[in-house]
C-alpha cells in the first residue's frame, strides 16, 4: 500500500508545475508498468519502447488530467492503447479481437508438471512466467492489470475498455489456466 | 460466475519471479522530460500562448494605429479650427485689445462701421460716403470677417453662437478683406456685416472691370470715382460702374432739376454715346 499523497494528488500538484510530485508518482508505478509491457510483449526493447511513450503521454496530458478515478488506471488505460498500437503495427491485432470461448479456454493444453516443481519456488515462478506468456493476451493482460497494476475488476475493465463481465471472465479463465499450468486446481 | 477474488498462492508465486525493471537511462530520460514539461508554462498557456500573444499584438497595433490618426485627426481639426474665422477673434482680440483701446480713445465716431477699408473712398455704403482711414489698429491685427467685440467687453456666448462660420478658404484667401469686423460692426448685426463684404467684394470687381476697359473712354473716365469731373458732381451722381442707363437718367434729371444743365447736356451726351440705341424719355431732350 502506498503512504503519503495520493497517486491523484501527486499528479494534480504536477499538473500545477510540481516536477517532484511526478518523480514520487513515477518511482511508485515505473516498475509494475514496466513488468507488465514486458510481460505482455516478450521483449525488452519493445517494452522499454511502450514504456517510455507511456510515460511521455503521462508528460504531455497532465494539463488536461482529470481526477475521475484512479491515476493506476488511467495509467494503465493509456498502456493498453499504446499496446494495442504496438499489435497492430505487428499484425497481431486479429488476435486480440477475436474473443476466445470458454470452451476453447477450457480446451487449453495444460502442462504436466512434477509436483516437486511446486516446492521449488524459483522453478514456480519460471513456469507461472512460462504459463502466463502462453496465455491468450486479453486474459494474460487482465492478470497482469490485477498483479502489477493492483487494479480492481472494474478498472480492469475501465483500463481495457470492455464491460465489466469480460473483464471478471478474462481475469477468471486466466487464473485458472495458470494454477492448472502450477498443478493445482483450486480457484 | 463468483468474482475473482486475487489468488494469494499466485501472487505470491508471480512475485517471487524475477522483478525486472526499467535501466536507470530511461528513468533519467522521461524525469528529465517531466521537468523540462515541469518549468514550461502551463499547458494551456504554452498551447494558446503564441497564438494569444499574436492576437495581442495585433490588437494593440491597430489600437495604436487607430489612437495616432485619430490624434493626427484632432490636430488637423484643431488647426483648420484656428485657421477659421470663428475662433480667430479669440486670438485677435488679444492682440487686437490695445489697438481696440487706442480706438475707444480716439473716439467710436471716428471708426464708422460698415466702412470698407480699402481703396474706395467715395463708396456709397449704406452709412454715407464716409472716409475711413485705416487705423493702425488694422494693420496690426489682421482683416476679421466678424465682428470683434471690444477687447474689455466679454462676448455673451448667444452672439458667439450667432456669428456665421465662414469657410476657411475665406480665411485663406489673399484679397482684401473688409475691416467690418474691427470697425465695430455689432456682433448682433453679422448681416449687416455680410452685406457690407459683398458690397466691398462687388466694389472690387467693378474696379477690376473697369481697370480692364479701354483706358481712352471718355465716359469712362467721367465716370471714374477718382476723375474732376464726377468729383464735380459728388452727392448728384452715383458712379457710374453701378449705374444702370436708367440710373444715369435720373442722374442727369437731378442735375436738370438743380439748375446745372450744363452738366445735364454734357451728361445727356455722353449718355447718347454710351447708349446710342437707348431712348431718351422726353422731359431729357
Amino acid at each position: 500500500m502506498q503512504s503519503g499523497p495520493s497517486d491523484d494528488d501527486l499528479m494534480v500538484r504536477y499538473r500545477g508545475g510540481d516536477a517532484v510530485a511526478f518523480e514520487a508518482l513515477y518511482r511508485r508505478h515505473r516498475a509494475a508498468l514496466y513488468r507488465f509491457l514486458l510481460r505482455q510483449l516478450g521483449d525488452t526493447a519493445a517494452a522499454e519502447e511502450v514504456f517510455q511513450d507511456v510515460w511521455m503521454r503521462v508528460i504531455d496530458s497532465r494539463g488536461r488530467y482529470e481526477s475521475r478515478g484512479r491515476f493506476a488506471s488511467w495509467l494503465y488505460a493509456v498502456a493498453h492503447n499504446r499496446l494495442m498500437d504496438r499489435y497492430r503495427a505487428d499484425g497481431r491485432a486479429e488476435r486480440l479481437g477475436a474473443e476466445e470461448s470458454e470452451e476453447a479456454l477450457e480446451n487449453l493444453p495444460a502442462d504436466d508438471l512434477p509436483a516437486h516443481v511446486w516446492l521449488d519456488r524459483k522453478r514456480a515462478a519460471e513456469r507461472l512466467f512460462a504459463a502466463l506468456a502462453r496465455l491468450p493476451e486479453v486474459q494474460r493482460e487482465a492478470f497482469l492489470l490485477q498483479q502489477e497494476g493492483e487494479l480492481s475488476v472494474e478498472e480492469i475493465a475501465e483500463a481495457t475498455g470492455v464491460g465489466r463481465e469480460t473483464a471478471k471472465s478474462r481475469l477468471r479463465y486466466a487464473v485458472a489456466k495458470l494454477r492448472a499450468n502450477l498443478g493445482g486446481d483450486k480457484p | 460466475m463468483t468474482v475473482p477474488q486475487r489468488d494469494h498462492e499466485l501472487s505470491r508465486i508471480y512475485s517471487e519471479g524475477a522483478w525486472p525493471e526499467p535501466r536507470r537511462q530511461i528513468d533519467e530520460a522521461i524525469l528529465e522530460a517531466s521537468r523540462r514539461s515541469a518549468r514550461a508554462r502551463h499547458p494551456v498557456l504554452h498551447r494558446w500562448g503564441p497564438p494569444l500573444g499574436l492576437a495581442a499584438t495585433v490588437v494593440l497595433g491597430v489600437s495604436l494605429a487607430l489612437l495616432v490618426t485619430d490624434n493626427q485627426s484632432l490636430r488637423e481639426a484643431s488647426r483648420l479650427s484656428d485657421e477659421a474665422p470663428r475662433p480667430a477673434p479669440q486670438k485677435k482680440r488679444e492682440a487686437a485689445a490695445p489697438a481696440s483701446r487706442a480706438d475707444t480713445a480716439r473716439g467710436e465716431a471716428e471708426a464708422k462701421p460698415g466702412a470698407p477699408p480699402a481703396p474706395h473712398e467715395l463708396f456709397s455704403s449704406p452709412m454715407g460716403p464716409t472716409e475711413v482711414k485705416p487705423a493702425p489698429a488694422a494693420k496690426a491685427a489682421p482683416p476679421a470677417a466678424h465682428p470683434t467685440p471690444p477687447a474689455s467687453q466679454p462676448v455673451p456666448p448667444a452672439a458667439l453662437a450667432k456669428r456665421p462660420a465662414a469657410p476657411p478658404a475665406a480665411a485663406k484667401s489673399p484679397a482684401p478683406q473688409p475691416l467690418v469686423g474691427r470697425l465695430a460692426a455689432p456682433a448682433s448685426d453679422p448681416q449687416r456685416a455680410e452685406r457690407i463684404r459683398r458690397e466691398t467684394e462687388q466694389l472690387q470687381e467693378n474696379r477690376e472691370a473697369r481697370d480692364a476697359a479701354p483706358p481712352a473712354s471718355a465716359p469712362a473716365q467721367a465716370q471714374s470715382p477718382s476723375s474732376a469731373s464726377v468729383s464735380d458732381v459728388r452727392g448728384l451722381v452715383a458712379p457710374a460702374v453701378a449705374r444702370t442707363p436708367e440710373a444715369w437718367l435720373d442722374d442727369i434729371r437731378r442735375l436738370k432739376t438743380a439748375g446745372r444743365s450744363a452738366d445735364a447736356e454734357r451728361e445727356l451726351g455722353e449718355f447718347r454715346k454710351r447708349y446710342p440705341e437707348f431712348r431718351v424719355p422726353e422731359d431729357l431732350r
